[in-house]
């Protein structure tokens, strides 16, 4: 349209909202409906991300708890040996070297599990960031679009009693203000998750790879100390003639037996991961299933609280 | 180990090695084992704790050789994993500084508004 010559902004302002008026009436039904579509599409996936973020920060407490654990009985078998085989080593330089050896090992292993803990927390991070993107609320900008009309209004009361089709022009320019928000932010996480994904998968892929190992030598360690508590409270005092046997020797006997819980946790962080994987994957699609992220948080919370429930075995102090 | 096979050849290579050695390992822990030591001389008792020694350091180093390899590759994708957090941190930020912006524009209207009333302009 073209503006009259020498037209104050009270007039040209007041001209463009009539005739935005008049051009936009016919087309209302379709914008409105446009904006309903795009809008409803906007707000579906933010909450996909914070429950994916739930469970990510779930699991994050399940690495570390596991890991934690890993650690402890690792330690824990180490220490049991060397009590165990001390008499047999009879030179103070033999019992050194195989002492600070293990040392050695338990260093390094634990600060490996600490640098797993720190990966994990990245990762975390890294979701985080992209809960805060999903949840960031295009309502402000759509809020501060209509103020802005609304001010302009106090220039010319026009332009704030000027409707487009039913619907005020603040109004109008704050939902179209929303709309355009949000489907920056989509598109924004859209392609994050499309240039990311696969990076992401791998690096959730080494982590389960990570817990395969650990879990495999946490089974040789907690087997070991089992071994030990099989030998000094359930073998040797029953067949050992002439002795009543101690209190506690069914008690004993059944922990010897059974599976120790702690091997199911690293198991289940391993599990954990390669879920946490497919989830990931089913994020960046758009397919995520609500129940199965309730089924993940679940898990890494039992996981937690499994580790809280172990309790230390029975020290053994045989050759000490 | 390469990038792309690593978590897939890693049970295998556990499976014939690390395995291995936890067997013999827990072997050596158990009570058969321990009782088969009672008749033996001081000198078998420490070349006996010497062997389970020797294959604990190897088990552990094993293990920590396949962790060490597993974190030097999370490692590399630290600094593309921070790379991705700037990304979202600012596609964030382009949301909230768009909100500022028509705040800030709403506001100089207001004030212009008001300069404008005093002059009795409008």
């Amino acid at each position: 349209m073209v503006y009259q010559s020498g037209a104050t902004p009270n007039t040209w302002i007041s001209q463009l909202s009539q005739s935005h008026k008049h051009r936009f009436r016919p087309k209302l039904q379709i914008v409105l409906l446009c904006i309903f579509v795009v809008a409803g599409c906007a707000t579906s996936n933010p909450d996909q991300f914070q429950k994916f973020v739930e469970s990510s920060d779930a699991y994050a407490k399940a690495v570390e708890a596991a890991t934690t654990e890993a650690g402890a009985k690792a330690i824990e078998f180490d220490s049991q040996s060397l009590v165990r085989q001390r008499n047999n080593l009879s030179t103070e330089p033999l019992r050194a070297r195989i002492l600070i050896e293990q040392n050695d090992n338990m260093e390094k292993y634990l600060s490996l599990l600490k640098n797993l803990q720190s990966q994990t927390q990245i990762l975390q991070d890294y979701f985080k960031a992209l809960n805060a993107l999903a949840t960031t609320s295009s309502t402000g900008a759509s809020q501060a679009a209509e103020n802005l009309v609304a001010k302009l209004g106090d220039l010319d009361v026009s332009i704030k009693t000027a409707k487009v089709g039913s619907m005020e022009v603040s109004k109008f320019t704050g939902a179209v203000t929303n709309i355009v928000v949000a489907n920056f932010r989509n598109w924004a996480l859209q392609k994050e998750l499309k240039t990311r994904a696969p990076f992401i998968e791998r690096e959730l892929d080494l982590q389960q790879a990570a817990f395969k190992a650990i879990s495999e030598s946490m089974k040789t360690d907690l087997q070991g100390l089992l071994n030990y508590e099989m030998t000094d409270m359930v073998i040797k005092s029953y067949v050992t003639l002439n002795a009543n046997l101690p209190g506690g020797w069914v008690e004993a006997r059944k922990n010897a037996l059974m599976e120790a819980p702690a091997v199911t946790v690293v198991e289940n962080a391993s599990r954990l991961a390669s879920e946490m994987k497919l989830s990931f994957v089913a994020l960046a699609e758009g397919r995520l299933n609500w129940a199965e992220m309730q089924a993940i948080i679940k898990q890494a919370q039992d996981i937690v609280t499994l580790v809280q429930q172990i309790q230390p075995p029975k020290p053994t102090n045989k050759g000490a | 180990m390469n990038n792309t096979s690593l978590p897939d050849d890693l049970s295998k290579l556990y499976l014939d090695t690390g395995s291995c050695l936890n067997d013999q390992i827990l072997h050596m822990t158990s009570y058969e084992y321990e009782q088969s030591l009672e008749s033996k001389s001081k000198d078998e008792k420490e070349q006996s704790a010497i062997q389970f020694f020797n294959l604990k350091d190897r088990r552990d180093k094993w293990l920590n050789a396949i962790l060490q390899e597993i974190i030097q590759n999370l490692d590399q994708n630290k600094s593309k994993l921070q790379d991705a957090i700037n990304q979202v941190n600012k596609a964030k930020q382009f949301i909230d500084n768009i909100t500022q912006y028509l705040q800030a524009v709403a506001d100089l209207i207001g004030i212009v508004t008001q300069i404008m009333k005093l002059a009795g302009v409008v």
